[in-house]
């Protein structure tokens, strides 16, 4: 009796709630609040230690996590056929710096662009450029509306190699950067810089901004991706948002998968949510060693309310005639 | 998406953009009846253009062996496919040919654009990196060996060279699928361009580019394609003093197959009627030379005149319903297209008009089982402003060489 199929009634209704049991200790152990769309807010933590950049920081292994969902982007071709469901934020400040941690489910990690037809993971942050009451529209703003966009690309972190395995050449005659086009143009698609500050006011007019002043750095681990990308609270330039504790700004995520040939607007995107940079005088997030836990009270009220809620479905909807699966009426 | 004209196809279709907003076009009459796949063309934009690391795959211009060979590796019947599986059965042309703006008719089935999957411009694909490798193979491969000989109007056993560079399409499909508008189409001469600038490698333009024009770097990330020798018609090589000039694999053609040219277009992407210009001349009037699967729907301006010994089906498919035609005028040219088939190569200067002075009876031939008369008739090439640039003759002066000519 391996498949489900063939298990007895009274298996499968274990299995279900042992799998209630198993998601609501999943987001005790990873820390991760559910988060209610739109209205969430996202809360940047005031943090007594540097993050840096390593996404692997131990600051993030203690700061809580918000799961922002994430949707096909499905309003302008190219569309997305969907991928990337959700993606893990995590933010704290220090020092007049703002940080943030993206993780993401993606088990094939895709840093390479040498071929053609191949595709980088990548995420972003989208900001309104300057805050005002309405936010602009999600999809890359509008032409009175701008949006700031900070990007991490996989690729652009392994960096573009000059000299591809694409053969056998006796000789390249001419190599400086006037015989690569996009190099001379100063196109910043073609440099290394793994993360990239760019502006949008509509679809299309994605452009880079002067100020390169976003750095991040990404890792992949079993299970996904974890990036960090930073930026100081003062922008340099215009069109960008700037930030101070107890601000609360929009901000949008989007998450390109390369295995799925994502690129462009082939990409999973969310709404808008809120970030609040928590002031300074908030309590740092709640650290945890792990031998020292309280007890989960939360875990234990989660388990508590899936067991009455599959109880109920069973009541109403699965009156058990048959609890011990031998196909004949029960003994009462 | 907008409604534009589209002459080859005879009617309006969908297209992102309205375009017809530019003057000139950048357009070029390749004979494939002369070509001998030398490859000339292709090292001379090799060498000029793509020779750098990143660029190993790259072949602009390229000449592939049909009906087998294909660069990359079978770019034509891969979307005819998927063209047949968007709309079964129903990719065929109605009504008899037209005047200027439908001269071949009506095309009843679907563009690249009106197939296009839901949430996608155009229909495409992007081509693996093993199909851009081997750019010759199937060279010289014939479709079987005769048995008794071959003679027109169909060989038994076949196979013809097809020259490719870009098409410089007047409703380009690498500009349509870029949702950046990093392509543009250049207002002076139509000439399609990648802004190496804005491209950021989303290589939308390799999967929408129904003749596999775009091509992926990897060393720069972005897309690059053809640029039609664009210095070179700007006048800008020292060579031609400021005229107009053709393209690197125009001139460099040894088999004098390939004519290229400006000219003048309409709004709606028509033709303006200029029948002493030698490609409104071979296009329109004679109709000998026609464009590569119109039915792609991006309005090609590379006019094939089409090979005289392979299967008439085939033919249809790659260039419409004009092929009979075309043929049958090539076969028996009037005697002003064979005075101006003399022009192919006789200059790197674009010819904008010509003319033809009568010469005297050269002989009687019979060609098709009709008799038919050659006359040694010249034609005159002049520039953008009138000047004569260029005289050539039917026959091919005869010079003898006194027996010592230098101290050789
Ligand atoms: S140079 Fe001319 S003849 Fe030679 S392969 Fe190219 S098109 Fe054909
Ligand atoms: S041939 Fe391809 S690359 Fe060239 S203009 Fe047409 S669609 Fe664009
Ligand atoms: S027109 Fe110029 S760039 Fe284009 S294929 Fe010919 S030589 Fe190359």
């Amino acid at each position: 009796m391996t498949a489900l199929t063939s298990t007895s009634p009274r298996t499968r209704r274990l299995i279900a709630i042992g799998l209630v049991l198993m998601l609501a200790i999943g987001f005790r152990i990873f820390d991760v609040t559910p988060a209610a769309a739109q209205s969430s807010i996202l809360t940047s933590w005031s943090s007594t230690t540097d993050p840096g950049l390593d996404p692997n920081s131990a600051v993030w292994a203690d700061t809580p996590a918000t799961s922002v969902q994430l949707t096909a982007q499905n309003v302008t071709p190219p569309m997305s056929t969907g991928g990337i469901r959700a993606v893990n934020v995590r933010s704290v400040h220090y020092n007049n710096m703002l940080y943030v941690n993206l993780q993401w489910a993606d088990t094939t990690p895709d840093m390479s662009t040498a071929s053609v037809g191949t595709f980088a993971d990548a995420v972003a942050m989208q900001f309104p450029s300057v805050a005002a009451s309405s936010v602009p529209a999600i999809c890359m703003g509008q032409a009175d509306s701008a949006v700031n966009i900070w990007q991490w690309r996989a690729d652009a972190q392994e960096g573009v190699s000059l000299m591809p395995d694409r053969g056998y050449v006796d000789l390249y005659q001419f190599t400086d950067d006037l015989y690569y086009p996009a190099r001379a143009a100063g196109n910043i698609q073609s440099s290394t810089a793994a993360v990239q500050n760019l502006i949008a006011g509509g679809f299309g007019t994605l452009t880079p901004l002067n100020e390169q002043v976003i750095a991040g750095a990404g890792s992949h681990g079993a299970l996904g991706w974890s990036v960090t990308l930073a930026r100081p609270f003062t922008a340099p330039g215009e069109n960008q948002p700037a930030f101070a504790t107890g601000d609360m700004v929009d901000v949008a995520f989007a998450v390109w998968d390369g295995t799925n040939k994502d690129r462009n607007g082939q990409k999973s995107v969310s709404a808008f949510v809120r970030l609040e940079i928590a002031g300074n005088d908030f309590a740092a997030p709640p650290t945890v060693p792990a031998s020292d836990a309280p007890f989960p009270w939360d875990t234990l009220a989660l388990i508590t309310i899936a067991v009455a809620v599959v109880g109920l479905v069973l009541a109403v909807f699965g009156r058990p005639s048959d609890w011990d699966g031998d196909d004949q009426p029960d003994q009462t | 998406m907008a409604q534009v004209h589209n002459w080859h196809l005879g009617r309006d279709m969908e297209y992102p953009y309205t375009g017809g907003t530019y003057d000139r076009q950048f357009a070029a009459v390749f004979n494939i009846n002369r070509c001998i796949a030398c490859q000339t063309c292709t090292m001379s934009c090799k060498s000029t253009w793509t020779h750098s690391p990143g660029q190993e795959l790259m072949w602009w211009n390229n000449v592939e062996t049909k009906p087998y060979g294909g660069y990359p590796t079978h770019w034509d019947s891969r979307l005819l496919s998927m063209l047949e599986t968007a709309n079964p059965g129903g990719q065929t042309w109605t009504k008899e040919p037209g005047p200027t703006s439908a001269p071949y008719g009506q095309f009843s089935g679907q563009t690249i654009f009106e197939a296009a999957d839901l949430g996608q411009r155009v229909l495409g694909y992007i081509p693996e990196e093993n199909d851009w490798k081997a750019p010759n193979r199937f060279e010289d491969h014939a479709t079987g060996a005769p048995r008794t000989g071959a003679s027109l109007p169909e060989h038994e056993g076949w196979f013809f060279y097809l020259a490719r560079i870009c098409n410089h399409c007047t409703y380009p499909g690498c500009l349509a699928a870029c949702p950046r508008n990093a392509i543009y189409k250049r207002p002076e001469d139509g000439i399609v361009l990648i802004d190496q600038e804005r491209c950021r490698g989303y290589q939308k333009c390799v999967e929408g580019c129904p003749y596999k024009k775009s091509m992926y770097r990897p060393t720069t990330r972005t897309s690059e394609k053809c640029i039609a020798c664009y210095p070179r018609i700007e006048g800008s090589d020292p060579l031609t003093g400021g005229d107009p000039m053709e393209t690197r694999c125009m001139t460099a053609c040894v088999g004098k197959i390939r004519m290229q040219g400006l000219v003048n277009v309409n709004t709606d992407g028509t033709w303006m009627n200029e029948p002493s210009h030698p490609l409104y001349y071979m296009v329109h009037e004679e109709k000998i030379a026609l464009p590569l699967y119109p039915q792609f729907g991006t309005q090609p301006n590379i006019y094939y005149i089409p090979p005289r010994w392979v299967p008439r089906q085939y033919l249809y498919q790659m260039f419409g319903p004009g092929v009979d035609h075309a043929i049958e005028a090539y076969t028996r040219p009037s005697r002003r297209l064979l005075a101006v088939l003399q022009l192919f190569r006789a200059t790197q200067k674009i010819i904008f008009s010509f003319d033809v002075e009568e010469g005297p009876l050269l002989s009687e031939i019979v060609v098709d089982g009709a008799p038919m008369e050659l006359y040694d008739d010249t034609a005159v090439g002049f520039d953008q402003n009138g000047n004569e640039i260029i005289r050539v003759k039917v026959e091919d002066p005869l010079i003898e060489r006194p027996g010592k000519i230098n101290s050789l």
